[in-house]
């Protein structure tokens, strides 16, 4: 990858970037309500389940399946990750965020395909991203580690406000999350996505439970 | 084994069904209850006694328009550990207009090393109901066994008119306990269940249901998502989750059978 390449994918997954990223902290937040997020080490323990079972893990492969596909397969696959939100939050969450990605960079990067037609529905984050990396010829192999340390960041950054955790905890998370981060990559790479699935339940549980919260900072 | 299981529902007059069914072993399909003007009770059973590696067992049901059903299991299906290949489990159901369908059957009890790959699709009309359900037990728990090696790929599809509106792939493969025991996996649950609903009723359903399930026994919680109403059981005892769903489900059957209330027959035998 050249340096534009590179220049491109930090601007997209900075946390500077207007996808709004910052309201959303995927059930965690009832997670800390409901006690099984307290503390560092419970905190990394979640975040690890995100990414081994839930939709760290699945996300990373559309990521991969949206990075090869052909341009008239997208429809498809955004239509099967929005319909595997398991939630109204979750759903919200990712298309949301795919929606806002994909406006702003076709609008400031010269990306026009990861622009849907008006009737139908956003892209997914992961699968907007994921394309707008392709049209860049950003590969996978560097795109995918990336985009999954800007989801974890993200987890981080909630988990900060939330538990609450000072800003140097917070980094000893993500470094503690590193090899599980570049080990989720390459094993999302090479798995065939006819073996897409999660077993993480307690995400949706705490992603519905957060519907009904009543003292809440995030959006999921 | 390869076992098949094919059933129709027309509907012939103002309280009347026909239903026509063709069965291969070891799928067996009993009609314990087609009353006038009720929901038709369809049974199906596994002669087999369980799933073993290597079966491969389909499912058709089709609902003609303004038919109304309630498919359930005999009893409660046994995976059995499998030293080769998965079982293959695959079922397809239309739901025409104004249909509505209870796809109830009992838990599935996943043996330590049972491994199954399943997919079921239901087609829905814009117009049709759907209440569909699932309980997974993760091992014989009673005798202290985890299903804790093996494979189970669940892969769920719900149309309406055509457009994908729930998917779900739930998948446990390699070491099993890890995302059992996971916080944000099951966080030690041995049972799982969920329950959904669709059609044009079931998104204003969310309150009822929610008020429901906070008198369940383990975790639970309940969304609308993308109009469909799912609710989630989890927990560490089989019995408190079944508990739970089937208050639930009993409520919720309603919205297939006015004419009824609580759950099918065999459930209790």
């Amino acid at each position: 990858m050249d340096l534009r390449g590179r220049y491109r994918l930090m601007a997209w997954l900075s946390p500077a970037f207007p996808t709004g990223g910052y309201a959303y902290s995927h059930g965690l937040e009832h997670a800390v309500e409901a006690g099984l997020v307290h503390d560092c080490a419970t905190l990394r323990e979640w975040i690890t389940g995100i990414l081994e079972f839930g939709a760290g893990w699945t996300d990373a492969l559309f990521f991969c399946a949206a990075h090869r596909v052909r341009p008239v397969e997208v429809d498809g696959l955004a239509d099967l990750a929005a319909a595997m939100k398991g939630t109204r939050e979750l759903r919200a969450e990712s298309l949301l965020q795919g929606k806002a990605f994909s406006a702003v960079v076709a609008a400031a990067w010269e990306s026009a395909d990861v622009i849907r037609s008006p009737d139908a529905p956003p892209l997914a984050h992961p699968i907007a991203v994921a394309r707008a990396c392709r049209h860049h010829g950003i590969p996978l192999a560097e795109a995918l580690p990336a985009y999954l340390q800007a989801m974890v960041a993200g987890f981080v950054s909630a988990g900060l406000r939330l538990v609450p955790l000072g800003h140097t905890d917070g980094q000893r998370v993500l470094a503690a999350l590193e090899e599980i981060v570049i080990g989720s990559a390459a094993r999302a790479r090479s798995t065939p996505f006819a073996e897409l699935g999660a077993a993480a339940p307690m995400v949706d549980w705490a992603s519905m439970r957060h519907e009904t919260q009543h003292t809440r900072l995030f959006r999921s | 084994m390869k076992g098949r299981a094919e059933i129709s529902l027309e509907r012939i007059s103002e309280d009347r069904f026909r239903v026509d069914y063709r069965q291969q072993a070891p799928l067996k399909i009993f009609l314990p209850r087609i009353d006038p003007g009720a929901a038709a009770e369809v049974v199906l059973a596994n002669s087999a006694g369980g799933i073993a590696g290597g079966d491969h067992l389909t499912v058709r049901v089709a609902m003609g328009a303004d038919t109304a059903a309630v498919v359930t299991s005999q009893a409660a299906e046994k995976a059995y550990r499998s030293r080769g290949p998965a079982a293959d489990l695959e079922t397809r159901v239309t739901v025409g207009p104004r249909a509505r369908l209870a796809w109830v059957p009992q838990e599935t009890i996943l043996f330590d090393g049972a491994r199954l790959c399943r997919r079921l699709e239901f087609d829905l009309d814009g117009t049709a109901c759907l209440l569909a359900g699932e309980v997974w037990v993760f091992g014989r728990i009673a005798r202290g066994e985890v299903f804790g090696r093996g494979l189970l790929h669940d892969v769920w599809r719900i149309r309406q008119n055509g457009r994908l509106v729930w998917a779900d792939n739930l998948r446990l493969d390699g070491d099993i306990r890890r995302p059992l025991d996971a916080t944000a996996g099951f966080a030690g649950a041995r049972a799982a269940a969920v329950l959904m609903l669709a059609g044009p009723d079931a998104a204003g359903l969310l309150e009822p249901v929610r008020r429901i399930i906070g008198r369940a026994p383990c975790r639970a919680g309940a969304t609308v998502v993308g109009e469909v109403l799912v609710a989630r059981w989890l927990g560490p005892d089989p019995a408190e989750v079944r508990a739970g769903y089937d208050e639930c489900a009993a409520a919720l059957m309603q919205q297939v059978d006015p004419a009824r209330s609580g759950l099918p027959v065999v459930w209790h035998v």
